[in-house]
């Protein structure tokens, strides 16, 4: 599977805080530029495990000692027999052209930060995308994803989700001291599998870890997600 | 075995030695559970352990992997045990279980955390983490030490220079590469092969990840590359994601390790997913075997985890990272500029450097503590392998110790204390070296008495270890105005070393035109001449582009740029893009160009405008107030943070203008506050910190940049001693924040008079004022305000 297939380069714009339409042009052809460069540079990788989810255990997953912690995942997977957990990065190599393009031209580094931000989420609806398709033909359904950080379930839970999908060996992705994921441009999240048709109830400001700080709300507007 | 032998007794007697399959899967089918901490199962269910490690040796294991992977002070940090407590419960449980049947290895995996510069966690860091492993583990009596599933090169220089540095155990290094034969951080198998020649290890290879199949052809190049004694250790096939199984058996997976016989390889196991059932596979295919001798080819090579460079025809040592005679660089020094010294390096890298020469040396600095930042600084945004030139041996190990990869050094000489001081740090680290052909008594006048030092050289060398591969001669390029006849002799002599001793040859080349008119044309003269000689690794500004056309030319013209490929991609549409920027005129005024972000023209318009106005003219009444409006322009939202960097980096253009202006004239650029930046401990993301960098200082502020994931104790200590009244902190995650306040509290507590401002994604007006800051700012163009009315 192609796992990196486009940048939003729409997207792109919003998160340099572009909301104009339409989009300058020096803007755009940075944007396209960076674009390219992301594509050709990024190198994809994920992992994902499927468990039942023990809610009588205070919403343990089977087959580990862990549990989801939060209201607001427990929301999120309501009539959820089971989860997928996953892990997805775009690699180091980005984290690399990030850094050696801040020492020679900001502005552009700038637009690659927020292009390698649009490919990890591209790369995360394509993995979306698959894990459907597979359980689809066992009448399974699924959530949007749910990652740590959104509501109230706790960032921390970014390290136990590597620890127990053993990201470090399986992709290289781990999590340092202080909680921060590297690569960067790297996602955890939790996926609910029902027997039921699910409504996409995830997405929007409420569930968005940001939205206590974010700069488009603050203006009064919305990322659009 | 009837009488357990030492490891080196093995790996002389026996044709192949074979270790032991997964532990993880074992414990997984006897529940264990995902995420738990495998190495605490030996106390909480030591017969199991015990029952694996038995079935290995029973299944004919000659080495058995204590249940140590994981046991460093970073996963064991909530754990109920020390490293200590599991490494030698783990230890003495397999060493029962060996019987003296087999010997028993301290398994040692990666930290978990990414080093620097990917992640947090510094190379320095590392070596201890692993150094409390190594001793508890040759402490318990372990008889061998195993570096596994290691995909970060630097990781695997801590941890075998923790090894070499602490314990005496013979050391196994085996990395994991994916089937791109890259780790996953990069790292190449030629640059693996690199770097473990060099420190010395017992053994090298590759384990996990892919099947047996999957990895022969890494096994194949790696053969190649090393004499050591190779391991291979494979998943029992590829992983179902779903199931969570490996898909192939253990009589297909011994049948597939016929083929790494025959490679030589002599040291065999397996890796996730395989049982004792497939280690008798590999005992069966082994069974009246013998092992292939190998020969791998010697060649002269450098390397970064992802560059390797081989010296098999003219490659570019590029000179520009030398204080020599540069004021601008000399400053940058002085002032940690580290910013101007890597973008000296990511030029000369884009203008085709192969290799990067790093000089340092400055009366009154520290000289081994720059080299080692600016070695790490360097590797962080660039990829090509570094010469560490210096004159302090303290410096050459600083920077040998921190390199990433196998370096140059540059340099020793003819003279024994020399020799006799830096050639055991060349050997240690395993670097390459240039002699330079002269002794106590100077430089020779004669190419044969610069042979004979060669000589010297290459045998004192040899005699501390060191291949003769990895010896480079630098033959000495003299003023040809000062001593007539010396280019003659010089390049004699690179001749003589080439032929009679084989070795690579160096040379700096620019010294030959001192004091003549059109150095340049002497310059790529004598660099055609000494390349004819077999000069391999000319010392050059590659950004000169005369110098860099003789280069590309020699390589068609000795055709080792086969069908002059390189040659035709770089020259063949030249002339026309060079006339049409010479055409350009610069007609907008500068608030123009810098509202656009022009920066060429901007440093033109500067330069135009200068033969007219004073220096300070140009900056209070033309920069700052375009600087200004394109502030204001952000600020209501017509311009964007991209378009706002770029204007503010043509600003930049036309202050370097002004500041050489006044440098010129013997004034000093009038410099304005001082202020500190830096990203609070624990946080590694660091790029709005950058960019309010930009913005300041092209308001004329001195920013005073600590970089990420900086201890609470530099920022109060460097606010005292620069006196800094305006300190900037960013911090982008929600668990970082907590060592912004923590950082803040140490600073009012020392007492030092300042403002603290404090920005990022997740911080907000109410929570900066909670935690004491005096200042929020939403972005850069707010820190510019702030700063004006806290400085002026």
């Amino acid at each position: 599977m192609e796992l990196l297939t486009n940048i939003d380069e729409a997207e792109a714009a919003r998160y340099l805080g572009c909301q104009v339409n339409p989009v300058p042009s020096d803007i755009k052809i940075r944007i396209a530029k960076a674009s390219e460069l992301i594509m050709n540079t990024a190198i994809p990788r994920y992992v994902y495990h499927i468990f039942t989810i023990l809610p009588e255990n205070g919403y343990e997953l089977s087959g580990t000692n862990f549990s989801l912690m939060g209201n607001d995942i427990k929301k999120h997977l309501e009539g959820c027999h089971a989860c997928v957990l996953m892990a997805a990065t775009i690699g180091n190599e980005i984290d690399q052209l990030i850094r050696k393009t801040q020492i020679t031209d900001m502005a552009q580094a700038v637009v690659l930060d927020t292009c390698a931000s649009a490919a990890i989420e591209n790369v995360c609806d394509n993995i979306e995308m698959e894990i459907m398709t597979a359980l689809l033909k066992d009448n399974l359904y699924i959530t949007n994803r749910f990652s740590p950080g959104y509501g109230d379930m706790p960032l921390a839970l970014q390290k136990d989700f590597c620890q127990i999908l053993d990201t470090s060996r399986k992709m290289g992705l781990s999590v340092s001291e202080g909680g921060i994921m590297t690569p960067f441009k790297s996602v955890t999240a939790v996926i609910g599998i029902s027997h039921q048709k699910q409504q996409k109830h995830a997405g929007g400001c409420p569930t968005c870890s940001l939205q206590d700080t974010c700069a488009f709300k603050k203006g009064g507007q919305t990322c659009g997600k | 075995m009837a009488n357990k032998q030492t490891l080196h007794e093995l790996l002389l007697n026996k044709e192949f030695i074979l270790l032991d399959g997964a532990m993880g899967t074992m414990l997984q089918n006897s529940g264990l559970k995902l995420g738990e901490i495998p190495e605490t199962l030996c106390f909480s269910n030591e017969d199991a352990i015990l029952a694996v490690h038995k079935m290995y040796v029973d299944a004919g294991s000659d080495i058995i992997y204590a249940n140590t992977f994981g046991a460093n002070e970073k996963k064991l940090a909530h754990a109920s045990y020390s490293v200590e407590e599991i490494i030698t419960k783990a230890i003495s449980i397999a060493k029962r279980a060996a019987e003296e049947k087999a010997l028993v290895a301290l398994d040692i995996g990666p930290i978990g955390e990414m080093l620097e510069p990917n992640g947090a966690l510094t190379f320095e860091e590392a070596y201890e983490i692993f150094r409390r492993q190594l001793i508890a583990g040759e402490k318990a009596g372990a008889d061998l030490v195993v570096f596994e599933t290691m995909t970060d090169l630097y990781e695997v220089k801590a941890a075998v220079l923790a090894a070499k540095e602490n314990i005496s155990l013979p050391i196994f290094v085996t990395m994991t590469f994916e089937e791109n034969k890259r780790t996953f951080t990069g790292c190449s198998i030629a640059a693996m092969a690199a770097l473990l020649n060099g420190l010395g290890v017992d053994a090298m290879g590759i384990n996990c990840s892919l099947g047996p199949d999957e990895i022969f052809p890494m096994a194949l190049e790696l053969s190649t590359k090393t004499e050591l004694p190779i391991i291979i250790k494979a998943n029992a096939g590829l992983p179902n994601l779903i199931t969570n199984s490996y898909d192939i058996t253990p009589e297909l997976f011994g049948e597939s390790m016929n083929q790494y016989v025959d490679i030589g390889v002599k040291i065999m196991g397996g890796c996730c997913g395989t049982t004792p059932a497939y280690i008798e596979q590999i005992k069966n295919t082994l069974e009246g075997k013998t092992c292939v001798p190998r020969t791998a080819t010697r060649e002269s090579v450098v390397c970064t985890p992802t560059d390797t460079v081989y010296i098999n025809q003219v490659k570019v040592i590029g000179e520009r990272i030398n204080p020599t005679g540069k004021k601008r660089f000399q400053q940058a020094l002085k002032e940690n500029d580290l910013d101007y010294i890597i973008a000296q390096g990511i030029e000369q890298a884009d203008a085709g450097a192969d290799i990067l020469d790093v000089n340092v040396g400055l009366p009154k600095i520290d000289e081994p503590a720059m080299m080692k930042m600016v070695v790490k600084s360097l590797q962080s945004v660039i990829s090509l392998p570094l010469q560490i030139d210096s004159s302090d041996p303290a410096a050459i190990e600083a920077g040998l110790r921190v390199y990433n990869g196998k370096p140059i050094v540059n340099s020793v000489n003819g003279k024994d204390e020399i020799l006799d001081t830096i050639l055991p740090i060349v050997k240690k680290y395993g670097a390459s070296v240039v002699g330079l052909t002269l002794d106590e008594r100077g430089i020779p006048k004669t190419a044969q008495e610069r042979l004979a030092i060669a000589q010297k050289i290459l045998d004192r060398a040899q005699s501390y270890g060191i291949p003769k591969e990895d010896v480079f001669i630098d033959c000495l390029t003299l003023t040809v105005s000062a001593e007539p006849g010396s280019a003659d002799v010089t390049l004699e002599a690179v001749s003589a070393v080439k032929k009679t001793l084989g070795l690579k040859t160096v040379l700096g080349v620019s010294n030959i035109s001192f004091g003549l008119p059109s150095r340049g044309l002497i310059n790529r003269t004598f660099l055609t001449l000494a390349m004819g000689a077999g000069l391999d690794l000319p010392i050059i500004n590659p950004n000169n582009r005369d110098i860099a056309e003789s280069v590309a030319a020699f390589r068609v013209l000795k055709g080792t740029d086969q069908n002059a490929a390189a040659f035709i991609e770089r020259y063949a549409n030249q002339d026309s893009s060079a006339s049409a920027n010479d055409s350009k005129e610069t007609e907008h005024d500068i608030s123009y160009t810098i509202l656009k972000g022009l920066k060429e023209e901007t440093k033109k318009k500067a330069k135009q405008m200068l033969i007219e106005e004073e220096p300070l003219v140009l900056v209070n009444q033309f920069l700052i107030p375009a600087l200004d409006r394109v502030g204001e322009l952000f600020e209501v939202g017509k311009i964007f943070l991209p378009q706002l960097l770029s204007a503010a980096e043509a600003a930049s253009s036309a202050f370097d203008v002004v500041k050489d202006a006044l440098l010129k004239s013997g004034n000093n650029a009038p410099v304005k506050n001082k202020i500190i930046l830096a990203t609070v401990k624990g946080d590694i993301h660091d790029i709005g910190k950058n960019i309010v960098k930009v913005i300041l200082e092209n308001y004329g502020y001195r920013v005073i940049d600590l970089g990420k994931d900086v201890p609470i104790e530099t920022v109060v200590e460097t606010a005292i001693k620069e006196d800094v009244k305006l300190i900037g902190l960013s911090a982008l995650m929600t668990t970082t924040l907590k060592s912004m306040e923590e950082t803040i509290s140490a600073l009012r507590k020392s007492g030092h008079k300042c403002h603290v401002l404090v920005g990022g994604a997740v911080l907000t007006e109410d929570y900066a004022k909670m935690i004491g800051a005096d200042f929020y700012a939403k972005d850069a163009k707010q820190s510019a305000d702030i700063a004006k009315k806290v400085l002026g």
